[in-house]
């Protein structure tokens, strides 16, 4: 058996992945003024995983190392923190070159804890990636709430409405939180209380979480989006709160 | 985390590009023969066996280019390239591109400085 010789790839004739991704930029996102300083690789927390960081992974698409762009795990290691654009004094927008590096992956080879969780909040109305149902929101809230009320009452007042018409603030959860620790949603709900808020939770896209933007899948996540303030729109609500 | 103003980056840069061009005057036959490795990296495939060879050739090279107090522009490449440092195949590739991009902007830099120019 002859044992072909693994090769590290040559330079391509040209590129594409960088020119498409400036084509869908207001103004080629900045892409081009990179200035190789590294400010953008000093305070991501992805850098060195991989042995990869921002710097190097813009460098990539700007030497048009098209292949290594769509190969490497690193992406989906980037947290889209922003970090790197807040250090930048180009303002380059990398988390959306990393954000299109990730939709070249065929969607079934992407993370599987990823797609399983955008494909969870597709499956029911909460667009819950923990998959939990309206119903079961609905109970976890009301069950707190009385507790609450009753062991404290300077909160016997509270309220945590759900499906309020006319409120002014949409507020949505992050449904980790009344599935494994329903506690931590009383906070905001006392903060809400003492400022004397007019909010509701909704029944639908109540789930503020939402697994398929960092999966790249753009129609899903404008499903998961579009639920949301479909609902906010139902109830008149005039602001959404996003906890996420 | 320390964040630097455009100037700041420029001023460092622009140090970095004068140390590096002391440093070529200094070791001029070493950046010939590094110009000439990076290009013939570039222009073809390289075969994994070679790899690590290729490497600690090209970081030996830019330590020698990096010896000094200032802050070259080889000083990056000879961390970045070296096996026994941060070097790593995968990225051995786009570097050495890299590398080749940082050399043109700075033969470009010096050409900027001097007023000779060639005429056919």
């Amino acid at each position: 058996m002859t044992d072909l010789p693994i090769r590290l790839g040559a330079r391509k004739e040209s590129t594409t992945f960088l020119e498409k991704v400036k084509q869908i930029l207001p103004e080629g996102g900045n892409l081009n003024l990179c200035l190789t300083c590294g400010a953008c690789s000093s305070g991501c927390p992805a850098t060195g995983l991989e042995n990869m960081d921002p710097r190097k992974f813009l460098r990539m698409a700007a030497l048009g190392m098209d292949e290594e762009i769509k190969k490497t795990n690193w992406v989906w290691m980037c947290s889209m923190c922003q970090r790197c654009i807040y250090v930048c004094p180009m303002q380059i927008n990398i988390p959306q070159l990393v954000y299109n590096a990730r939709a070249l992956w065929p969607r079934d080879q992407r993370p599987k804890g990823i797609l399983g969780s955008c494909d969870m909040a597709l499956r029911n109305d909460s667009r819950s990636a923990m998959g939990t149902s309206p119903e079961d929101f609905q109970f976890v809230v009301e069950d707190v709430l009385s507790e609450y009320q009753e062991a404290q009452p300077e909160f016997a007042e509270m309220e945590a409405p759900i499906d309020k018409e006319g409120a002014e603030f949409f507020l949505n959860q992050n449904s980790r939180e009344p599935v494994t620790e329903p506690d931590e949603m009383v906070p905001l709900w006392k903060i809400l209380h003492l400022a004397g808020a007019n909010w509701t939770y909704g029944s639908k896209g109540w789930g503020g979480e939402n697994y398929c933007m960092f999966l790249a899948d753009d129609d899903a996540w404008k499903q998961i989006t579009t639920t949301t303030a479909k609902q906010a729109d139902d109830l008149g609500c005039k602001i959404y709160l996003n906890t996420e | 985390m320390q964040i630097l103003t455009l100037d700041e980056l420029r001023q460092q840069r622009e140090e970095a590009l004068k140390a590096s061009e002391a440093a070529i005057r200094q070791h001029y036959a070493v950046y010939l023969t590094l110009k000439n490795r990076v290009a013939r990296i570039n222009a073809g495939p390289l075969d994994v066996a070679d790899y690590y060879a290729a490497a600690t050739g090209l970081a030996a090279q830019l330590s020698q280019l990096s010896q000094g107090a200032e802050v070259t522009i080889f000083h990056y490449f000879a961390e970045c390239i070296d096996p026994g440092r941060k070097g790593d195949a995968r990225c051995f590739r786009m570097e050495c591109f890299e590398l080749a991009s940082q050399m043109r902007e700075l033969d470009r830099w010096r050409a900027s400085r001097h007023r000779l120019r060639s005429i056919k």
